[in-house]
């Protein structure tokens, strides 16, 4: 038989996890060199190519590696982080609609940052704030949907972003005006706010989460046919199901402190593989952390490089060029 | 006899309700299973048949009782999740109905507890599969999605699954419920050959009595959460035993071509007790 081990009965390309890795690679190099080479300062191909060999005029080299590249660096993780924890939520909810936010992160997050910044106002308040506020939605749902019934963790999630939200109008009508522009401008999601070495540090704390959402990837396959299937092959489901969840949770809300709530991204990206490279989550891990990643890199550099009047919200260019794309994909598909 | 790879003793489930207070579902059950046997559970809708064999699968947890599989026996308790599926295959009612892979994938998956836990697959996975799925007579639907499939196939493609698991001890949920005659048959021979060449151990729960009574080594007859008969078919399945449980009219004589009691359906109910 050289029947592949994997059919592709209702996919468009064909391939395995290696097929994935390289495309998904491919793409990423390719936005994360686009991303460095656009934007208002001047800087050539050729500039790029000196101040990776450590070479260059050295305004270049700052405007490199102390904007464009934690820029792109931050855009990959947003990217990544929030495609592979909306591939998480959707398998283990086993519900298409589910994405990072549903369980209430962002918005306990932004009543995070609305306290921090009543309260304080110093710069780290903010992130303290939303890291604080989406742990607390994270446990406070986990607390809720402790017997792991879809509809009820699903239920919790929206009812926690509805309460937020009546949280959030009503600080702000107390807020100063100036306080609430802040808060305003976090709420649309910033790229660029982070310094690099809040970059480079939530790199370092997304890594291990990147592996383990990678090593999940037959786990995942196998919560597809349903707890008891799953349990009789060796899932240990429960654990799974919550290390999971709380995983995805724990990196939305990182992201989200470092650069407030991205929506869309984790939805569409895992669904977008979903309909190009099938249901096998060993290959959609890999592919939601390459080409989210790449995508959400490729929409940021785009949102720089349009003519606006100020900073485009990161949340606005991805649902512009994704939901046309996704909507193609869909109608290709079916 | 040989050394039983199954012992449950006195397994106890109460389902607690919070108008009725704490329900008896499952009363004091207990039974072995040995290699190369195939012992069958059967009694009427909502007597605990399925919950025992969820319980025997470590999906539900008893309120009393001890249930020990392997050789040696350990209680199940002690398994890690890998191994427990290494030595125990459990194959219920339903699956997940939008399952999204294909029949081949679906088959493929009963090997994940051999594998690396990533999933790599080798080429004795591949031989194995294939070869489950011409004995289950599904290899031409192996590139059809699971999901698309009609009942009897779906339910051959499942037991495709739990056999490719290769276990010792397989623990079946009606598996014959949607199959015509002839799968019928071609199932239960390919248990029964399994049993007898690969001595694998068989719990199996059916309402079909005469399946029943052609293929089980033993039967447990349930009623009401108790165990109303255990020991052979030609023991348990008398008509005064199935009358009192089912509450209706049954012949039970010998079958014309085959040493074994042969079970018919009388329209007539029996007087009201």
């Amino acid at each position: 038989m050289t029947r592949p081990v994997f059919g592709h009965h209702n996919t468009i390309v064909a391939g395995n996890a290696g097929v994935v890795w390289f495309w998904g690679g491919m793409a990423l190099v390719l936005s994360l060199s686009m991303a460095l080479v656009c934007g208002s300062a001047e800087i050539s191909s050729a500039d790029v190519l000196e101040w990776l060999c450590g070479r260059g005029p050295l305004h270049v080299q700052t405007v490199l590696s102390e904007i464009r590249l934690p820029r792109a660096v931050m855009a990959a993780n947003a990217g990544a982080a929030l495609s592979l924890s909306g591939l998480a939520m959707q398998t283990v909810l086993r519900n298409p609609l589910a994405e990072p936010y549903i369980l209430g992160v962002s918005s306990g997050a932004a009543v995070g940052v609305l306290g921090g910044v009543l309260l304080g106002g110093a710069a780290w308040s903010f992130r303290l704030g939303a890291l604080g506020g989406g742990l607390c939605a994270l446990v406070l749902v986990c607390l809720l949907g402790l017997r792991r019934q879809v509809a009820g963790i699903l239920l919790s999630g929206v009812m926690l972003n509805a309460f937020c939200g009546a949280i959030i109008l009503f600080l702000l009508s107390l807020a100063p005006q100036a306080d609430a522009g802040t808060v305003y401008f976090w709420f649309m999601g910033d790229l660029g706010s982070a310094v690099p070495g809040e970059v480079w540090l939530t790199s370092l704390l997304l890594l291990p989460g990147y592996l383990v959402m990678l090593c999940c990837g037959q786990a995942m396959n196998l919560l597809q046919l349903g707890d008891e299937t799953a349990w009789s092959l060796g899932v240990p489901v429960r654990g799974v199901c919550f290390g999971l969840l709380g995983l995805a949770s724990l990196m939305t809300s990182l992201i989200v402190a470092m650069v407030g709530p991205i929506g869309f991204v984790g939805l569409v990206v895992p669904q977008a593989l979903r309909r190009i490279w099938g249901y096998d989550h060993r290959r959609l891990t890999p592919g939601c952390l390459l080409l989210g990643a790449a995508f959400m890199v490729l929409c940021d550099t785009l949102s720089r490089s349009l003519p606006t009047q100020g900073d485009l919200p990161a949340g606005v260019m991805t649902a512009l060029i994704g939901a046309p794309l996704f909507i193609m994909l869909l109608r290709r598909v079916s | 006899m040989s050394t039983p790879v199954l012992s449950a003793e006195c397994i106890t489930v109460l389902a607690r309700n919070r108008h009725q207070g704490a329900l008896t579902v499952l009363d004091g059950i207990s039974f072995t299973a040995a290699p190369g046997e195939l012992v069958m559970v059967a009694g009427p809708s909502g007597s605990g048949k399925s919950t025992l064999l969820r319980v025997l699968a470590g999906i539900v947890s008893p309120d009393a009782g001890k249930i020990q599989i392997g050789h040696p026996l350990q209680a199940l308790s002690m398994y890690t999740a890998r191994e427990r599926a290494r030595f125990m295959a459990f194959l219920p009612q339903e699956d997940n109905p939008e399952n999204p892979f294909s029949v081949q994938e679906t088959v493929m998956l009963g090997r994940s507890p051999w594998q690396p836990f990533y999933g790599i697959a080798c080429e004795q996975d591949r031989r194995l599969t294939q070869q489950v799925m011409v004995l289950l007579d599904v290899a031409q639907l192996a590139d059809r999605r699971v999901a698309s499939l009609s009942g009897g196939e779906k339910q051959r493609v499942l037991l495709a699954r739990a056999l490719c698991q290769t276990p010792q001890l397989l623990l079946l949920d009606e598996p014959t419920s949607a199959q015509d005659y002839g799968q019928q048959i071609r199932i239960m021979s390919t248990l029964i050959t399994l049993c007898t060449v690969q001595r694998l151990a068989v719990v199996m729960v059916t309402h079909d009595l005469n399946l029943a009574a052609m293929y089980a080594h033993r039967l447990l007859l349930l009623n009401q959460g108790r165990a109303a008969a255990y020991g052979t078919p030609r023991e348990v399945l008398t008509s005064t035993q199935l009358e009192a449980i089912y509450h209706c009219s049954f012949i039970v004589d010998e079958h014309p071509c085959a040493s074994m009691p042969r079970i018919t359906l009388s329209p007539l109910l029996p007087p009201s007790q």
